[in-house]
């Protein structure tokens, strides 16, 4: 069975087109995310918070009067789960310890109150010291940028500088996109589960690990083409490349996609965020190694030989008149 | 086939290894299975008893190597606790002025806010508010010879990270007590606690455990007479009972396991000489054979009971071995419970009788045997030679002679004269008054040193001490006479840890992920096989094979290195399916265009793996990095997550190029037509 024949599409010169896609998707992501505000889950946020599984669909506005009436004012109500009988109770009162288990008894307490003819099951209560949360917070942030700085490091020391370069914008991308996805979602499609908590982080870092894992697929055939075909113009090499590596990419893209779906529809409350922003993730990073990574490399090493138009810079482009495609004339030109 | 047999040989290993190191999980499954099949009437209840001392200690084995769950899966509470580093401050400043209560003050504002540890942020505040003002730290604090400002501030650090060792010693001691299945207790950092107890729900309950106030004692041991007496008595007692008895005893056949225990009565000297170090090295055999051997352990259990019984035993003239044994159970049931030390007032009982004990003497008809003079209180476990627990029963007095409030320092060294650990201890002036007559009125007595109801040590009283100056020797090692040193110094600080994070997970929770997340894993697996045999034929069901390898494989090392299985750990090995099957495409995708560009099957094959590698390399180490990130700044599940991923990367590296070649090597020689790659 074969998805593709060979394919020549030219990726890298449409690389502006899609420039402007990245951009504006990741920016209204962010928008989103400065209007709207992100919501952290309970152990970045801190706090305590209960989750009950009542017997019959339980309204929000019954449940926030009860917790009301015992003077837990201002609490967090929400659905957990696809059906109305989840229900996750937050409240911020900053009690830990004995204190917070005691928040859970008068919660608990005013719940059963509330709804005398449900006893609902408690399912899982969780207490968090607001230092843990800062804490949490501010190690999620680190995680990421440590793994960038040794993504960079690593394919600087395996290719050159400038690929990483492109790599660790390329990862960059994809997870700010992810995020503005689950910011945007999180507020539209409540029961995906998509507040910021350190499940979340593991998707953050997952992507990050696909992503640089198709982008290295890709420049690896680069640095081996451009061994095979001394003499044609970069933008040709990596045209090849891409499309050489297309039909891995999309496969092994579908069956991580494949798995990821599986997850999203059967793995249950707790991992369905986890798995709807792996699969925005899976895309975004599919696209970003095609689209950002090489597309940001070859920028840069083009840009890098008009500045320097030195000995080196011609000898490439030389000989790169002998494949004499229309946009290659165009750039010799600009250099000369 | 002969040049790969030295790496067919490696991956039967591979797969041999996998198999064994999986087995503990299956077995520990089934029997699980099989005992929750029993339902609850009187006659399942008793083919459930007969179950479970029949496959017990196998699955008690079993479980030990089976890959473990985290507690988001099978229930329970997990909580990180932390050192209150202010209040530890506060309870060792000899004085409270203004000056120092606003140094404090400024302390607890600044410390929710940024990362510095408490003692330097403490130390910076005091320079600014104190210090101007004309004090020192030793104006507030005083260790014994310290008068500089640096040195009583390596000393706050050095209590400040005592009071996190004393606080998980005090921790495990009431946790032990509890007789809570695997417990976890671990430091996190220099200052923090996380503790697991899987299968507990109930939160305030966990909070009196671990947040209350530790309670030190010394109390004397009871006098071997009147040890022997009330053991007697309760046999009599019980021996009336026989029937509700047997009950008791019948699956508590477990004994003591073979035993260099050597049980070591630490002596208490006033003088620094170690006069009465007798370090018993006589191992409580007479017990460990009950099992083995019924006929050594019948002579055994007769030679434990004391001479008092010695008009008892002419009765068991001319019986046989097992017929004494019975006769003897019967008879005296609490003693056959009881494994005899070296010293006649020793006592040890097999972790699994602990129970039993505790059941016996709360009995309404046994209680009053003793009650009025006499509490039972049992050491810390005793590790046995083959893994069980044991534990030294101490019949003590009801009164405690002192607390150990008392006490104001206590330290491990090494004894100069020989060479030994021991610890030295002090206490304030009206300790010390109240220690000369305790120890002056019983000179060669025992007096058991008890926190929180455990013994930790029972030293013998060489002499009077008269000035609350003691040693204890008879510590095994230095790391047994530290902890010893910790302990005496939580009577007078009790550990100041504070919850800063709890996590309860109900059981139903728990078992709804485990079900989701294996039919996910299932689901997943099927889903992408499937694919792949359709994609690229034979070269598909190769890497099919080499993915359920690479399942088992990540399983296995799970297992073996006691890694925990969280609910993000199986989304990893849900990934893992994915990510695993890459490295084929990589390879089989490359084979293609090899054959495409007119390449014999064989030397495809060839290339194709020859240059696949090098991406395939990048990637896995790539992706491998981002794992051991995650590891490094995740907490908990997330970690699991961490960890599955790594692992089934670094296993995919083997099982996609190196197993998946060696087959289609093999394939090439004898069947090359039943190549094909789509």
């Amino acid at each position: 069975m074969h998805f593709f024949r060979k394919t020549n599409i030219d990726f890298i010169g449409k690389r502006r087109t899609y420039y402007i896609v990245s951009i504006v998707i990741t920016l209204a992501g962010i928008l989103f995310a400065l209007i709207k505000g992100v919501e952290f889950g309970i152990d970045f946020a801190g706090g305590t918070e209960v989750q009950l599984q009542f017997h019959k669909n339980a309204a929000i506005e019954q449940v926030r009067s009860a917790l009301d009436q015992a003077g837990f004012k201002g609490a967090e109500v929400k659905y957990y789960g696809k059906d109305e009988t989840g229900i996750l109770i937050r409240v911020r009162d900053g009690a830990v310890g004995a204190q917070a288990a005691e928040t859970t008894k008068s919660v608990l307490a005013a719940i059963y109150k509330g709804f005398p003819d449900d006893h609902p099951l408690l399912l899982q209560e969780q207490h968090i010291g607001p230092k843990i949360g800062a804490e949490l917070q501010k190690k999620a942030l680190l995680a990421v940028f440590f793994t960038c700085l040794v993504i960079l490091i690593y394919l600087a020391f395996r290719f050159r500088f400038v690929y990483g370069l492109g790599a660790v914008i390329a990862i960059v991308h994809d997870v700010l996109v992810a995020f503005a996805f689950a910011v945007i979602f999180n507020g539209l499609v409540p029961w995906l589960n998509l507040e910021m908590n350190s499940t979340m982080l593991a998707a953050f870092l997952t992507i990050v690990g696909f992503s640089v894992n198709d982008t290295v697929i890709i420049f690896d055939r680069i640095r081996e083409d451009q061994k095979k075909y001394k003499g044609r113009s970069l933008k040709e090499i990596m045209n090849r490349a891409i499309n050489e590596t297309l039909p891995r990419t999309i496969i092994t893209s579908g069956t991580v996609f494949l798995t990821l779906i599986v997850l999203f529809i059967g793995g249950g409350e707790v991992l369905r965020g986890f798995a709807f922003t792996m699969l925005v993730g899976v895309i975004t990073g599919t696209y970003s190694s095609i689209f950002v990574a090489s597309a940001i490399a070859y920028d840069w090493l083009e840009r890098g030989k008009k500045s320097t138009a030195t000995s080196d810079s011609r000898s490439i482009s030389d000989s790169s008149n002998g494949g004499s495609r229309a946009p290659k004339s165009k750039k010799v030109a600009a250099t000369a | 086939m002969k040049k790969n047999r030295g790496k067919i040989i490696v991956i039967l290993l591979f797969i041999a290894g996998a198999i064994y190191g999986l087995y503990p999980t299956y077995q520990s499954t089934t029997l699980k299975s099989e005992i929750e099949k029993f339902g609850s009437s009187p006659k399942d209840s008793i083919a459930k008893a007969k179950f479970l001392v029949d496959h017990g200690e196998e699955l008690k084995a079993a479980e030990q190597k089976a890959i473990k769950l985290g507690l988001d899966l099978r229930g329970g509470i997990y909580v990180t606790m932390e050192v209150d580093v202010l209040k530890f401050l506060e309870e060792q400043a000899l004085q409270k002025d203004d000056i120092f209560t606003q140094v404090l003050t400024q302390t607890a504002k600044e410390e929710a806010e940024t990362e510095t540890p408490v003692v330097d942020l403490f130390v910076k505040n005091f320079k600014l508010i104190a210090a101007t003002k004309g004090k020192a730290l030793a104006n507030y604090f005083y260790f014994n010879g310290v008068s500089d400002d640096n040195q009583v501030i390596a000393q706050l650090r050095k209590g400040a990270d005592e009071a996190v060792d004393r606080a998980i010693e005090i921790i495990r001691n009431r946790i032990d007590q509890f007789g809570l299945t695997e417990p976890t207790i671990s430091k996190q950092g220099t200052r923090r606690i996380v503790i697991e107890l899987p299968g507990v729900a109930d939160p305030l309950q966990v909070h009196q455990l671990l947040e209350g106030t530790a309670q030190l004692e010394f109390r004397l041991v009871k006098n071997p007479e009147i040890v022997t007496r009330i053991i007697d008595k309760i046999d009599r007692q019980l021996a009336k009972d026989s029937l509700g008895m047997a009950a008791l005893t019948g699956d508590s056949t477990t004994a003591l396991p073979a035993a260099d225990t050597s049980a070591k009565p630490s002596a208490l000297s006033a003088t620094k000489v170690d006069t009465t170090k007798k370090k018993a090295k006589k191992s409580i055999a007479a017990a460990d054979s009950v099992k083995k051997d019924t006929a050594i352990a019948a002579t055994g259990k007769l030679s434990s009971i004391d001479s008092a019984h010695r008009a008892d035993s002419l009765a068991y003239a001319g019986l046989t071995s097992t017929q004494k044994e019975i006769k003897f159970k019967k008879e005296h049931p609490f003693s056959y419970i009881l494994a005899k030390g070296q010293q006649k007032d020793q006592f040890f009982i097999s972790e699994a009788d602990r129970k039993l004990i505790k059941q016996i003497l709360n009995r309404k008809d046994i209680k009053p045997i003793f009650s009025d003079e006499v509490s039972f209180m049992f050491s810390k476990p005793i590790k046995g030679q083959n893994g069980t627990n044991f534990y030294e029963i101490y019949f003590l007095n009801d009164k405690p002679e002192l607390t150990g409030k008392v006490i104001t320092n206590a330290r491990a060294d090494i004894d100069q004269s020989n060479g030994r650990p021991e610890v030295s201890m002090q206490m304030d002036d009206d300790g010390a008054k109240d220690w000369k007559r305790i120890t002056g009125a019983n000179v060669h007595k025992k007096i058991a040193i008890v926190l929180d109801s455990v013994v930790y040590s029972a030293p013998v009283v060489n002499g009077q001490i008269p000035n609350g100056n003691s040693q204890i020797t008879g510590s095994g090692d230095m790391a047994e006479a530290n902890l010893l040193a910790i302990i005496l110094k939580a009577g007078a600080l009790p550990a100041p840890v504070k919850i800063i994070q709890e996590q309860v997970v109900g059981p139903s929770l728990g078992a709804d992920s485990i079900q989701k997340g294996t039919w996910s894993i299932i689901w997943s697996f099927l889903a992408v096989i499937i694919f792949m045999a359709m994609y690229y034929v034979t070269g598909g069901v190769v890497a099919d094979l080499a993915v359920l390898i690479n399942l088992l494989i990540t399983l296995a090392v799970l297992a073996t290195f006691g890694a925990t299985l969280t609910l993000p750990g199986m989304a990893g090995l849900v990934l893992t399916v994915g990510i695993a099957v890459d490295a084929n495409v990589l390879i089989y995708e490359r084979i293609r265009e090899e054959l495409a560009a007119g390449k014999s099957l064989k030397l495809a094959i060839e290339d194709g793996y020859k240059r696949a590698f090098a991406p395939i390399f990048d990637g896995h180490l790539t992706a491998f990095f981002s794992g051991v990130i995650l590891y490094s700044f995740g907490t908990g599940t997330v970690q699991g997550f961490a960890v599955t991923l790594m692992v089934g990367i670094a296993a995919s590296l083997f099982t996609a190029i190196v197993i998946t070649r060696v087959i289609f090597e093999i394939l090439l020689e004898r069947k090359p037509s039943l190549i094909k790659f789509g």
